[in-house]
């Protein structure tokens, strides 16, 4: 993949989306009334209180789980992988089934979690090399894009040490350079820097944006102020009571995250 | 609900390998790659299942290996054709012996048993403590005496020399055969064939040495030597109260060892009459029963074999189940990052896999840890049973087998708890 290939057109489309709690489907819990798109090279900050259904719209855009109706597009063409075969330009309606969650999470998502999400056992080179695995990257690509990214957070040195070797900083930038190294035409954070030092907030913003200038689709859900202002995200939806509304912040251009 | 999960199951496994070849080779591999390195990522605990694997596979192992020694102890006790032999020996017991085991008794019983139930017949006359010596060297051995087919039962291979010719044991001619440790007594790893001994003070031309019997009965004949009937009775053995035509004890080979019964009825019949003995008074003659001990070993092997596989059944039960047991709460342990895997798009298929393969390497190397406990016990169990623990290729190769499908069967129930992890567990539980 190319960076430079990618168009500034929609990755995802929303259009009338809900999602159901438990057995009894009566009321939606998450409720998207307006169709809304979100192009590459964009960042969505999540805002909203605790349980007021961020993660759970998260989850459903990273193929984590199935909306409970509505309709969420995939532009499928978008960021094709190395060695993948250049399909003809088409949307997917997700969900299908967990076999296709699991394709579109291989092939398009990456994310970033507020505890990391890392494998405890394995070391800091397999965890980053964990999702180019399933998403069939060549073998001689894997490394250099590994190194790469581990660089790119300081942590090149650390390549073969195991977690538990690791201070709770430097956990949180492997996560990072994992999801740095997976070049993915989706990034999905949630809270990514929570219970982070300043220094730490910092790279991690500077990594989202430079994610976004990539050409990836950014969605994050954060309480972090830091995130949520208009030189930093491009769109912010505000999640109240279970029914979102999306606010575009004209400041933060595309070309702005571009500079 | 049994039948749905199976239809769900493979469901999945045609939608996996409808992909291309090119991806199901490629996924095929990297989730065979995963598997070392998740073993590797908890080594004790993967340790602990391959040892607890491994027991069970070196008792079955073990049990096998122990009963196969024992069949082949059986087979060396078998005694080869003396185990289908009909053996008449003098009874001691009884009022008057001295007539019944003349030289010319076998050449009726043969005719009466018939051609087509006898294979041989040999007459031996047996001495022990006989004094042989050669040069300085002195030894004090068993002298056989033979007439017939000595060839059925000293039926070991000549290392120096040349055997008995018919020519030969229909004799009185100064010769004899040396078993193999008489001659090393004697000889010392000299050449012995060819050279004059002294047996009971008379001179003896050695026509040959023989190697080490590996059975029972010809090992018999390994501190002895064979000589001629006459020869022996007239110059090798002091003077006893067999008369000059008088054997020891006479063997006849038969065809078939079920014709025993048979032939031991046609025997005291033709042998009773002859000597003149009714029904009514003790023979003076016994009939030896060659085949005995394999019986009495066999239905010991029987009965040992099916205790030896209980307990090995036991206990491979209870090594499988604690690997599953094992192999349930790692999966239990692991499904965070069974789940991170699955974010990332491991697919249902892709974690199935994964585990099997972790299940089918632990189980390996639990076969191979087993097999290698079995080898190293046996050591142990050799002096103390008396006779060696047989491994022969297809034991090993199917105890490996064993650890390899045991680990496959105990690894199955967490491979599918494993595959059917939500991805949404890793973050939010």
């Amino acid at each position: 993949m190319s960076s430079a290939a990618i168009a500034p057109q929609w990755i995802i489309q929303l259009e009338n989306l809900f999602h159901f709690y438990g057995k009894q489907r009566t009321s939606p819990s998450v409720h998207f009334l307006a169709k809304q798109e979100f192009r590459a090279k964009e960042i969505t900050v999540l805002v909203g209180e605790s349980g007021s259904g961020k993660s759970t719209l998260l989850k459903m855009l990273g193929g984590l789980d199935c909306p409970g109706g509505g309709s969420l597009r995939v532009h499928w063409d978008i960021c094709n992988e190395p060695g993948e075969k250049s399909a003809k330009a088409f949307s997917r309606l997700l969900p299908h089934t967990h076999q296709d969650l699991a394709h579109y999470r291989r092939h398009r998502v990456a994310f970033l979690f507020q505890d990391g999400g890392l494998i405890e056992e394995f070391s800091v080179l397999q965890n980053v090399l964990l999702p180019l695995r399933y998403a069939e990257i060549p073998r001689k690509l894997r490394r250099s894009r590994c190194e790469q990214a581990l660089e790119r957070v300081g942590l090149k040195d650390k390549i073969d040490k195991r977690l538990d070797q690791l201070s709770g900083g430097e956990r949180h930038r492997v996560a990072m350079a994992r999801t740095i190294a997976r070049e993915a035409a989706i990034v999905i954070c949630d809270e990514p820097t929570a219970a982070l030092d300043r220094d730490n907030a910092i790279l991690v913003r500077e990594i989202l944006r430079n994610e976004a200038k990539r050409g990836a689709c950014v969605f994050i859900a954060t309480h972090d102020e830091r995130l949520i202002n208009s030189d930093f995200a491009h769109n912010i939806i505000d999640i109240d009571d279970g029914v979102a509304s999306l606010r575009v912040c004209p400041s933060a251009s595309v070309d702005a995250n571009s500079c | 609900m049994l039948k749905g999960l199976i239809e769900t199951f493979f469901e999945r496994v045609r939608a996996y390998i409808r992909q291309t070849p090119h991806k199901l080779k490629h996924r095929l591999g990297e989730n065979l790659a995963l598997a070392p390195v998740a073993i590797l990522a908890r080594p004790v605990r993967a340790g602990l299942m391959i040892v607890s694997l491994g027991a069970g596979v070196c008792v079955v192992s073990l049990s096998s290996a122990i009963i196969s020694g024992f069949s082949s102890e059986i087979e060396r006790l078998s005694f080869g054709a003396y185990a289908r032999s009909l053996v008449i020996t003098p009874n001691y017991l009884a009022a008057d012996q001295s007539r019944v085991s003349r030289l010319t008794d076998i050449n009726q019983l043969v005719e009466a048993l018939g051609p087509e139930r006898v294979d041989g017949a040999a007459s031996w006359r047996i001495a022990r403590q006989v004094p042989v010596a050669y040069q300085a060297e002195r030894a004090d051995l068993f002298v056989y005496g033979v007439l017939g087919d000595y060839q059925f039962e000293a039926d070991m291979d000549i290392t120096q020399g040349r055997r008995f010719e018919p020519s030969d044991v229909d004799s009185s001619r100064r010769i004899c055969l040396l078993g193999a440790q008489a001659a090393q007594r004697l000889f010392d790893g000299r050449p012995a064939a060819g050279r004059t001994i002294r047996v009971n003070g008379a001179s003896c031309h050695v026509q040959g040495v023989f190697a080490e019997g590996d059975t029972v009965i010809s090992s018999r004949f390994s501190n002895a030597i064979i000589a001629p009937f006459h020869s022996a009775a007239r110059y090798f053995m002091p003077t006893d109260f067999l008369a000059p035509n008088e054997a020891s004890r006479q063997t006849i080979i038969l065809k078939d060892a079920e014709l025993i019964y048979e032939a031991r009825l046609i025997a005291d019949r033709t042998l009773r009459r002859r000597h003149g003995v009714p029904q009514s008074q003790p023979p003076p003659f016994l009939f030896a029963d060659p085949g005995a001990p394999t019986s009495a070993m066999e239905q010991q092997r029987d009965l040992i074999s099916k205790l030896l596989y209980s307990i090995a059944a036991v206990a491979m039960l209870a090594a499988i189940l604690a690997f599953a047991g094992a192999s349930w709460t790692l999966t239990e342990l692991r499904r965070r990052s069974i789940a991170v895997q699955a974010i990332h798009g491991a697919s249902y298929m892709d974690i199935l896999i994964q585990f099997t393969a972790e299940s089918l390497m632990l189980g390996t190397l639990g076969g191979l840890f087993g097999v290698g406990l079995a080898l190293g016990l046996a050591q142990f169990t050799t002096p103390l049973l008396g006779w060696y623990a047989e491994f022969d290729p297809v034991l090993l190769g199917g105890s490996i087998l064993l650890g390899v499908i045991s680990g496959a069967i105990a690894g199955s129930a967490s491979a599918q708890r494993a595959a059917k992890t939500l991805p949404g567990m890793a973050v939010y539980g």
